[in-house]
């Protein structure tokens, strides 16, 4: 699937790192509160992960795909956006409840 | 999903164009990995429009086709309504149902599955996870028995794909109805995993152009097959890591929960369970009047199917959970996307209702002064 050139050349560290701050910044612009958060740990811990070396590669891989995805499925939940959640707003209202 | 709500538009039964092929391919992709997260083979997935159909499918269908010489059908009690009324039409055409109870954590007992059995038996239902209380049925000694006594056995896997390890062939499994919305694919899919080997067969409930083998005839719906089928990639994928975070959070919520009140009850093995539902009861309060002050907590008591009626749950029934206990449970439910902070925030609001209701509730009141509620006489003799 990959073209011969990037088969061929390593991934280098700087590559890796500009991919996950890429994937975190992409994950930011979700407009839902929950797929915000996941997408956040989900990369942290992706990339946190021990990983052999001969897989870096497939996953440097898997992570610019997972990148395409990001973006696109945020920039069409920012077209949809539902109402914001309770757990989002600032100061957020005390554990109230229901009326008397 | 998206490429085939718009431009690739194709009939993925049209043989003669290109259209048709490439939404013929997709489909295909999305059954292979429908198939390969529960080890089965491509050719066994037949896409339904839901778990719902698939559970109709194999218990009207089996019992449909070996209807001369097969006349009864062994299922538990704790069943979806989608099995349990599918088994009443059954009995209605004169098949004899055995509704097996469950011991007090929500499992059947295999030996009981055992001695149900009769030399007529077509079929034996049991979901492989609860979607009241979450527990975990015996599958791998239920599907052992099964094979071993040559009767067919069917589970609703519907809260369990993509959750608990699935292996349709270790278990003995031989038919599994399947869910896409369950597993964060899209609502209104589904699938039912039908053996080949060796070969189960059932009468189909819907009639037509002959596709998914003759099983399930209707145009396939592209952009949703596709969607199940990338649920269950991702299910296949993050199924060890959605593990580990489901569980530290259900760990969290039981921990918040009971380090701060008493009397909260568990329903349901505690042992044989899947971490993201958990349902507990609090004694001495109304269970609808926590529900309606925790309605910023998307929860429920019972399901979705049954929550519009006021009936305590008929599955904490069959547990032999206390009727006043039963009306105080609520399901919580945790998945992949769910925060530490929001089980924070329903702990914290769940505690405040509670101490609130019991505060004001002169059956906690005498609970606590060690009265047994059961023995008072709350009508007068004139």
């Amino acid at each position: 699937m990959s073209s011969p050139s990037t088969a061929a050349a390593a991934v280098s560290r700087t590559d890796i790192v500009r991919l996950y701050r890429a994937l975190l910044t992409a994950g930011r612009g979700f407009a839902d509160y929950n797929f915000r958060a996941h997408a956040r740990r989900r990369v942290v811990e992706t990339f946190r992960e021990e990983r052999d070396p001969g897989s870096v590669a497939e996953a440097y891989a898997f992570g610019v795909n997972q990148l395409g995805v990001v973006r696109r499925q945020a920039t069409i939940s920012r077209m949809y956006e539902a109402a914001p959640l309770v757990i989002e707003s600032p100061g957020r209202p005390p554990a109230g409840g229901a009326p008397q | 999903m998206l490429p085939h709500l718009t431009a690739q538009y194709g009939n993925p039964h049209s043989r003669t164009h290109a259209y048709g092929w490439e939404s013929e391919a997709a489909v295909e992709v999305a059954r292979a990995q429908v198939a390969a997260l529960i080890g089965a083979d491509a050719k066994e997935i037949v896409f339904t429009s839901g778990a719902t159909e698939a559970n109709n499918m194999a218990v009207k269908g089996v019992a449909a086709f070996y209807a001369s010489k097969k006349r009864h059908v062994v299922t538990t009690q704790t069943e979806h309504k989608c099995v349990l009324d599918s088994c009443r039409q059954l009995e209605a055409r004169g098949v004899d149902v055995t509704y097996l109870p469950v011991a007090k954590d929500g499992l059947v007992s295999v030996d009981a599955v055992a001695d149900a059995l009769r030399p007529d038996t077509a079929l034996v239902s049991v979901m492989a996870v609860n979607n009241e209380i979450g527990v975990v049925q015996p599958l791998a000694e239920l599907g052992a028995l099964c094979r071993a006594r040559s009767v067919f056995f069917h589970t609703d896997g519907a809260q369990a794909l993509g959750k608990i390890p699935l292996d349709v062939g270790a278990l003995n499994i031989d038919l599994m109805s399947l869910s896409a919305h369950k597993i964060y694919g899209p609502k209104g899919v589904g699938a039912l995993y039908v053996r080949r080997r060796p070969r189960v067969r059932l009468e189909p409930l819907i009639h037509g152009g002959g596709q998914e083998r003759g099983l399930r005839s209707g145009t396939l719906p592209p952009a949703l097959a596709v969607g199940f089928g990338a649920a269950c990639a991702v299910a296949a994928r993050d199924m060890g890591a959605d593990e580990a975070w489901i569980g530290r959070l259900a760990a969290r919520l039981l921990d918040g929960l009971t380090s701060q009140i008493e009397q909260v009850f568990i329903n349901g093995s505690t042992s044989d369970r899947y971490a993201g539902n958990l349902n507990v009861s609090f004694a001495g309060i109304e269970g609808e009047s926590l529900l309606m002050a925790l309605k910023d907590v998307a929860v429920s008591s019972g399901s979705a199917c049954t929550s519009a009626s006021l009936e305590p749950s008929y599955v904490l029934r069959a547990l032999g959970v206390d009727e006043e206990l039963a009306h105080t449970s609520i399901r919580f439910g945790l998945g992949r996307f769910t925060t530490e902070a929001e089980v924070d925030y329903a702990v914290e609001l769940a505690v405040k209702h509670v101490k609130r209701l019991r505060d004001m509730s002169p059956l906690w009141e005498m609970m606590q002064e060690g009265v047994d509620i059961k023995s008072i006489q709350w009508s007068q003799e004139h």
